[in-house]
Order: C-alpha cells, then structure tokens, then sequence
C-alpha cells in the first residue's frame, strides 16, 4: 500500500473588522483535509480535521502546521477516533507531526477523539507548541489500549510519543514516551497498573499570575477527587509556570470523556470567564 | 570516598522526607510488597535513564548553561510535587557540597540529578561511575521509604537493592548514547500517584 505524506498547513487570523476569526488553508495534502470553518459564539473558528485514508497506515507521514494569529480563537477536534493501522513488520513506523503556534493573546482549543493503536501498530507522533505572550491552550489526548472489542489491549508494536510546550522560548512541557508492550509491560505499577487508558489534557495561559493557577487548581482539584473512582483516576498538578495539567488513567474510556469535559468547563469559565463550547459532533 | 558520603541516605538533605508518589500508590493498593521489585525495574529503565542523562549533562556543562539545562529537567517532571522535590534536593545538595568541599556551586536553581553530576565533576569521579552512584542513592531512597510504607524487612530490603545492580548499569549505559532532549521516560501512573498525594488523608511524607 502506498504510504502517504499528508500535509495540512493553517492559519486562522483575527478579522477586527467583523470580530471574528476566519481559517486559512495555506496547503493540504491527502489525506489529511479540512472542509470549512464553523463560526462559534464570541467569534471562534471551529474545524474538523479529516484524515480520508480513515486511519493511519505504515510509513505514513502526516504534518499538522497551525497558526493562531493574535487574538484569533479557534477550535479544532477530529471527525473521529485516530485508528493507527497494523503495520508490517518491515515497515517504516507511521509518523504524526504537528508544529502549533498560538501568538499574542490567541487561544487554541485542540480537543481531538483518542488515538488508537492496533495490534502490531507501529507510530511515532511529535507535538510542538509554541505559545506567545498571553496566548491560552486547551489541549487534550487521549490514548486507548486498542480495539477493546476485538480483545485488543495493548498488542501495538511500538508507540513513540512526544509533547513539547514552549512559552516564549522557555520549555514548560516536554513529555516522551516509548511504549512497548513487548519490552516495556504497560501493566507496570509505573506505567498503566491496572489501568487502559491515558489522557493529559494542558490547560494554559502565558501571563496569568500565580495566584489565578493556585485558585484554578483548587477548583480542580475537587472535580479530580468528585470524578475519581474504582475505574477511573484523575490527577493534577501546576506546570513549572504559566498553566496546569490534568491526567487520567482509566479502565474504560466512557468516563475520561466526561471528566474532560467537565475540567474543561470549570477551567474555561475560570481563565476566560467563558462557557466551553463542545465541538458539533457526536456529543 | 567523598561521592559514597555524598550519596548516603543519611545525608542532611532532607531526601527522607519524600516519597516520589510511592505512598500513594502504596495506599491506593496500586503497589505491593510483591510488585516492588518490577517497579524499580521499570523507574530506573524510564525515570532512572533521564536522570542519569542529566546527571551526565550537569558533569560538564558551564554555569552559564546551568539554568538551561535545569528548565529543560523541570519540563521534564509534569508532577509539581516531584518537580519540587527535586529542586530542594538539589539546592540543599549543592550548598552542602560547597560547605564540605569549598568549591564553587552553580547560582539559582538546580535539580538533584544535576546537583548530583555537578559534584562527580568537582570530585574528579568519572562520568559514569557518578551517574551510577547517582541511581544508587535514588533507588536506595525509595526502598527507603517502601521500608515505611509496605511490609519488607531489612533483609528483603537488601536484596532489593543488590539485584537492582545490573538495572542501575544498564539505565547508565543507556543514558550515555541517546539524545537528552528525546530520552523517554514514561510513568504515567507514579505521576498522578504524585499529584494525588496531597489528598491523601495520611501521610508519612511531604507533599
């Protein structure tokens, strides 16, 4: 099957002349495509990524360019789960990439469907973002252990995933992960435990004071110990400066949705004095 | 000589008052006395490869690197409470090392691992023999508070350590050949045990 090397490059710009945001394409190349954007309440673009391959396959390369000018707001989400095919076992590891820029006083709402490996799937996904100077982000993955109903848990080959954060240079994230159910037991008391699913959902504004992320966390931290449960385990903590993050292990993914959902909620209203706009889609 | 003191559980550093998220994974029944061994296993292969990477690093950057390389660590450490930790650690390292040895000591913050390397260097102990001590101590730190918190003796505590040899060397060996900024280190679990343990209604260990 031939691979592919996909490419969407975006930007979305601030129009002050009607108080909105307007997308961009600058290029796309199959099978990555986005159709149009939707104008949400207050002015914010929200677009849909598709992926017309329905899934990725080996040796894919796929590169995901986003701007967010000043003041520009938008919204992107997926059309559906991210399904990493099985890959042969020559094959070149499928590669997702993605640069984001979100410049002075833009937000970004990155709210994509999980990722989810195949038995003997083999990908290497790497994010980096930038933010300016009070620039906001909300954004959240999350990662399934495979097709559950099919008895596929934890059977990918390989997984390589990266999570960089810079704001005005100055690293505040940077997360990797080599997963390899093979040489690496995800069943670790280090890695999953009893647990199948992970998502870290970043919730941040450069510029805010202290203060904001103290009163924000404590806020958080109650809907962490309300949505905790036999399934399901919340977490979160400060990052080393300008946001927080909130993490979840769980057994199921029905619940890690609804708890996203809800951290979302608080943390929109609380940094933006805002109702968080759920994607059209399935919800 | 110097490096083995530097390195014992004993030193007045405050390295007893952390638990790393071990006591909650150990009162939410996620780690037990008969998982533990596979658990440091794994913390040296994720954690232990990082740490000993920057460890390496600190042995031979300049001061004028040091803040860099110190924000590229705390990037490296989502959980707030082992973040911070760690930058304590390091503080109070550094100002004893520069007591006891009376050299000079980096400015502003500093991660314990760092720290750690800083010291081989000034000591004239190799590169990897430092790293190594380094992960010796942290793992040793860890039984340490698993003495406290699970049922293992002395005994079993000892054989802990004397089996996790080959693990320290390996995660030294690795730490050696790959990139810095790309060394994995995937712990998803003793993170949020992390950040879950100031809601704990106990607790032995700081927070």
């Amino acid at each position: 099957m031939a691979e592919n090397h996909g490419l969407l490059s975006l930007r979305f710009a601030y129009d002050s002349e009607v108080a909105r945001t307007r997308l961009h394409v600058l290029e796309q190349r199959q099978p990555l495509k986005v159709v149009r954007a939707f104008e949400l309440p207050g002015g914010a673009a929200l677009i849909h990524l598709h992926n017309l391959s329905g899934g990725v396959l080996a040796g894919d390369k796929l590169s995901l360019e986003v701007a967010v000018d000043a003041n520009a707001r938008a919204q992107i989400t997926s059309t559906g789960a991210t399904r990493i095919y099985k890959s042969r076992a020559e094959a070149h590891p499928a590669e997702l990439m993605a640069r984001i820029e979100v410049r002075e006083n833009a937000l970004l709402e990155y709210l994509p469907d999980p990722l989810i490996p195949f038995s003997h799937a083999k990908c290497s996904q790497n994010t980096a973002v930038h933010l300016s100077d009070g620039a906001g982000l909300f954004w959240w993955e999350t990662l399934a252990p495979g097709r559950e109903a099919r008895g596929e848990v934890f059977l990918y080959d390989m997984l390589q995933l990266g999570f960089e954060l810079r704001v005005a240079g100055v690293p505040i994230v940077n997360e990797r992960g080599s997963l390899n159910p093979v040489l690496r037991p995800l069943t670790s008391s280090a890695r999953f435990g009893p647990y199948r699913y992970l998502s870290t959902f970043y919730i941040c504004r450069a510029g805010m004071a202290e203060t904001t992320w103290l009163d924000l966390e404590k806020q958080l931290a109650v809907l962490a110990i309300q949505a905790t449960s036999p399934v399901i385990i919340w977490g979160l903590t400060r990052l080393p400066a300008h946001g927080l993050v909130v993490r979840a292990l769980s057994q199921n993914g029905r619940d890690i949705t609804r708890g996203l959902m809800a951290f979302w909620r608080v943390a929109k209203q609380a940094l933006y004095g805002q109702e968080a706009l759920v994607p059209r889609k399935i919800y | 000589m110097k490096l083995i003191q530097l390195a014992d559980s004993a030193l007045p550093v405050g390295g007893a008052a952390h638990s790393f998220g071990l006591e909650t994974l150990v009162a939410e029944e996620l780690l037990t006395r008969e998982t533990l061994a596979a658990f440091l296993r794994d913390y040296l292969e994720e954690i232990g490869v990082l740490e000993a990477g920057f460890c390496r690093a600190a042995y031979h950057v300049a001061c004028s690197n040091w803040p860099v390389l110190n924000q590229e660590l705390s990037a490296r450490k989502p959980a707030r409470e082992n973040r911070e930790a760690s930058l304590i650690l390091g503080r109070r390292f550094l100002q004893l090392l520069g007591t006891l040895e009376g050299c000079e000591i980096p400015e502003g913050e500093s991660h314990y691992a760092m720290a750690f390397g800083y010291a081989g260097r000034m000591l004239r102990v190799p590169e990897s023999s430092t790293a190594a001590v380094y992960l010796q101590q942290s793992v040793t730190a860890l039984v340490s508070a698993c003495l406290r918190l699970m049922p293992v003796g002395q005994q079993r505590a000892a054989r802990l350590l004397w089996d996790l040899k080959p693990a320290i060397l390996k995660a030294v060996q690795a730490s050696a050949v790959a990139e810095l900024a790309a060394v994995p280190a995937f712990t998803p679990l003793l993170e949020i045990a992390s950040m879950r343990h100031v809601v704990l209604e106990t607790r032995l260990f700081i927070s």
